[in-house]
């Protein structure tokens, strides 16, 4: 019985951190979302100034989610969006808009796939 | 490099506990479902220890899902003897009154040559000596010999002998067992006297082993 009630145990830990970490992603991903989203605002509105603090606040953002993510994600598609928010301030300083809309894409596809990875649909089961 | 070695550990340490919480079961002769998670957890433990790009959570995981679910598994057959047939199948005679059920060879798919080389691994060369021969569900086939072909023991001799339970380890590598001086019932002090008597420490001991009748048996550690 006693192996049995850990097994119990056990199981229920790993279920409870596995919701954790898919709402966890959820909000971290929710929130990298919305802060490309408003970078690319910022530069077709000729905001550019706006638009590298929001890319420098992404970055950081980015960089300490990434810390707790890399606990039960893969570390290359998270290497991938980090390496890419890297970009985002020096292209808008050097005024490379197309550049910078491919990127903030790019990002935003990447974020978007991050999240749906882990998620228990069905095409990620199969 | 580091990384690899640590992650190692870690997974060795797990897989041990795992091990432990699942019991002894694995240990022994393995049922089909034993076998299938043994090969998966070791499978899925090199996946992390490989590519230090895969969190090491994604390789714990798994195999505590699988010990657990392995665990659970054990208890409901333990409680349902259908499910235990479905899942482990069922013991099969092949050789009933000393012959062979050819059906159930073929049901099985045991060849003659399969059979023989069982009957030959269990000291069998005559399958003439066999009354029955079954095959458990781990596979492995257990014999019962007609009873001429049995080894002379005391009961067929007609001798009494007094039931002699089986010694226990007392000392083991310089260490006191308190287990095995329970089974003997022997106080630490008893066991001192013992010890005293044939000239020798606890210390001086590499294997000691007692009945509860005080027959004991004493290996001294080798000196170089």
């Amino acid at each position: 019985m006693k192996r049995l009630y850990t097994s119990l145990i056990v199981l229920f830990i790993i279920l409870s951190v596995s919701f954790f970490t898919i709402i966890q992603c959820k909000n971290l991903c929710s929130e990298a979302y919305s802060q490309v989203l408003q970078i690319k605002e910022n530069t077709k509105s000729d905001r550019p100034q706006e638009a590298v603090a929001m890319a420098q606040q992404f970055y950081k953002f980015w960089n300490k989610s990434k810390n707790s993510m890399v606990w039960y994600i893969r570390h290359e598609p998270l290497e991938k969006i980090t390496a890419l928010s890297s970009r985002l301030e020096a292209l808008i300083q050097n005024d490379d808009l197309a550049m910078l809309e491919a990127y903030c894409d790019e990002l935003l596809v990447r974020i978007n796939e991050l999240y749906h990875n882990e998620i228990p649909k069905l095409h990620n089961l199969i | 490099m580091f990384i690899s070695f640590l992650r190692t550990l870690i997974l060795y340490a797990i897989l041990i506990i795992g091990m432990r919480v699942m019991g002894k079961r694995q240990l022994g002769q393995l049922q089909p479902s034993e076998l299938v998670v043994t090969i998966l957890i070791s499978n899925i433990a090199t996946l992390p220890i490989e590519n230090s790009d895969i969190p090491l959570i994604l390789g714990i995981v798994p195999i505590l899902t699988l010990m657990c679910f392995e665990v659970l598994l054990s208890v409901f057959t333990l409680k349902d003897l259908r499910l235990r047939r479905i899942l482990w199948g069922n013991t099969r005679v092949l050789i009933r009154n000393g012959q062979i059920d050819q059906k159930a060879l073929a049901t099985l798919r045991y060849s003659v040559d399969d059979l023989m080389e069982q009957l030959r691994t269990n000291g069998i060369f005559d399958i003439r000596e066999v009354e029955y021969a079954v095959t458990e569900t781990t596979g492995q086939l257990s014999i019962c010999k007609k009873s001429q072909f049995e080894s002379l023991n005391a009961k067929t001799a007609g001798i009494n002998l007094p039931n002699t339970p089986p010694p226990s380890i007392v000392i083991s590598d310089r260490k006191v067992i308190d287990e095995g001086l329970k089974n003997c019932s022997i106080t630490p002090k008893q066991l001192e006297r013992i010890l005293k008597k044939e000239g020798y420490c606890s210390e001086d001991i590499f294997l000691m082993t007692c009945t509860p009748d005080k027959d004991y048996y004493i290996i001294p550690v080798q000196q170089n």
